[in-house]
């Protein structure tokens, strides 16, 4: 029995050893389209010689890896995520592609205009570092509210809002439990992504979305990025990845699948 | 016949070929994952069982340093989230294996918490002794070795085996978190490309209805061999 367990052991780790040693491209998914993206180009980048080869794990724990050099790169981040990693274990990690922006919006089933938003509304946002400014922002471009001059916009807090003409209330919450909030508020104001109402929720309506996030220098920030070491980016490998990643196939495929909650960054 | 088609037209579960062979991975990932943390942590656990059940206060073998100290760490382990002891994981697999995520990691995780789990119920089997057996074997002239495996062990079989049993489940049920750090399984499966993807509630739901299944095959398994090892013990066999 010793032996056996003994010789399981030994054999997984010279299999898992002899696996990182080829040459296939190695890219860390987690949430959809990602996966799918990358199902979509697999045959592409075979023709063009590259093996790729998915690692799913959650996102918070892949940036790990490719800090080490066990993945190649991964698509699951935008920059913000990705600096806050840096910052925090002294990493280099680079954008090295933009794919697409989520139609971060303000959601109501109430409301068909901004202007009619009533005095004392309850707005439901995630609460976390980077989603709760990115809806700052976002509300602060539809007039509902002023930021205080000076702020860092994309580190802004509650507490930074100077002006909040029709008295709004803010609710913030993890941001799965968002959407859970806003349908039991009885769908009347949260700044969301459409991905995670339509987990949460099972639904989602065309006539939900009541203003999306326009895209400027600021929020083009927040694209969901392919993200590498500084020192690989010019690796072929991964020029041949970004070609393929930003093809016209890519292209269409997210506009016809994923259109209602991104547009290509491309 | 026909409700059965009922059902499945109710939960859509109708599967790609290319879904059924991520499904068929899935499964394979999770049963190698189930049995390889079982391998080392129902061993281990059992002997840290035994040190906890005999070790401690007012037990045959009194150490109550060695007793303590390890009840305090099966407890601490218990008691560390699951999914943060896994990433608390992470770095020590990254130092030893070179490898951070994927099936060392979890294999590492899972061990560590089947440990935990199989002493306390290997734990609570032997106390449940009869404490006359201790006395028997004494005068029987047994020695320490034929006390733990002839009389303790032998007595305590067939709890022992219930408590396997339920740490297996216990145990399938954490492996199903381990998609977290790259270990895949029907957890991935159910989670990330079913409930976290807007097409994949077919997905969901099958791998459910598999670890579902599972679950019953263990716990049908492990009662039919207790029962089997109760009566042999009261020599009904």
């Amino acid at each position: 029995m010793k032996k056996l367990f003994l010789a399981v052991v030994v054999s997984t780790v010279l299999l898992l050893t002899a696996c990182t040693k080829s040459d296939t491209l190695k890219i860390g998914v987690d949430f959809y389209p990602m996966p799918q993206i990358a199902e979509l180009i697999y045959d592409d980048l075979l023709n063009d010689g590259v093996k790729l080869e998915t690692v799913s794990m959650n996102f918070n724990n892949l940036n790990a890896p490719l800090n080490n050099g066990e993945i190649d790169g991964n698509l699951i981040q935008h920059q913000y995520f990705m600096e806050f990693f840096n910052k925090a274990n002294n990493a280099d990690l680079v954008v090295a592609q933009p794919i697409y922006h989520s139609k971060f919006a303000l959601f109501s089933d109430v409301y068909q205009n901004v202007e009619d938003i009533l005095d004392g509304e309850t707005v439901h946002l995630p609460s976390d570092v980077v989603n709760l400014p990115r809806a700052l922002i976002l509300l602060e471009a539809n007039g509902l509210i002023t930021l205080k001059e000076g702020v860092t916009k994309t580190a802004a807090t509650l507490d930074d809002i100077q002006l909040n003409p029709k008295n709004l209330k803010f609710e913030v919450s993890t941001i799965n439990v968002t959407p859970l909030a806003y349908r039991d508020g009885g769908r009347r104001l949260a700044v969301m992504y459409p991905s995670y109402i339509l987990t949460a929720l099972g639904e989602i309506e065309e006539t939900e979305y009541l203003v999306q996030e326009e895209l400027n220098d600021l929020t083009k920030t927040y694209a969901i990025s392919f993200v590498v070491k500084a020192s690989k980016l010019n690796d072929p490998a991964i020029q041949t990845f970004i070609k393929h990643l930003t093809s016209e196939k890519v292209r269409n495929w997210i506009n016809k699948e994923y259109g209602w909650a991104a547009i290509p960054a491309f | 016949m026909s409700q059965l088609f009922g059902v499945i037209k109710m939960f859509n579960l109708y599967l790609s070929s290319m879904e059924i062979d991520k499904l068929t991975q899935a499964f394979i990932e999770t049963l190698y994952l189930l049995f390889s943390s079982a391998l080392i942590s129902l061993p281990i656990g059992t002997i840290v069982g035994f040190v906890l059940a005999l070790y401690g206060k007012n037990r045959i073998y009194e150490n109550k340093l060695v007793a303590y100290f390890l009840s305090i760490l099966v407890s601490i382990v218990r008691s560390i989230p699951f999914i943060l002891l896994m990433v608390l994981i992470v770095p020590f697999s990254y130092e030893i294996f070179k490898t951070s995520y994927g099936f060392i990691p979890s294999l590492i995780s899972l061990s560590i918490i089947g440990i935990a789990t199989v002493s306390r119920l290997v734990e609570q089997a032997i106390i449940d002794l009869n404490p006359n057996i201790y006395a028997v074997a004494k005068t029987m002239g047994a020695t320490k070795f034929q006390l733990f495996t002839k009389f303790i062990f032998t007595e305590a079989k067939a709890s022992i085996m219930l408590g396997y049993t339920s740490s297996l489940i216990s145990l399938l049920a954490y492996s199903s978190v381990v998609y977290v750090i790259g270990g895949g399984g029907l957890g991935h499966s159910a989670i990330v490309e079913g409930y976290q993807n807007p097409y994949g509630k077919e997905m969901m739901w099958v791998s459910t209805i598999i670890m579902i299944l599972i679950v019953q095959v263990i716990q049908i398994l492990g009662s039919i061999l207790a029962n089997h090892l109760n009566k042999k013990k009261r020599g009904k066999i």
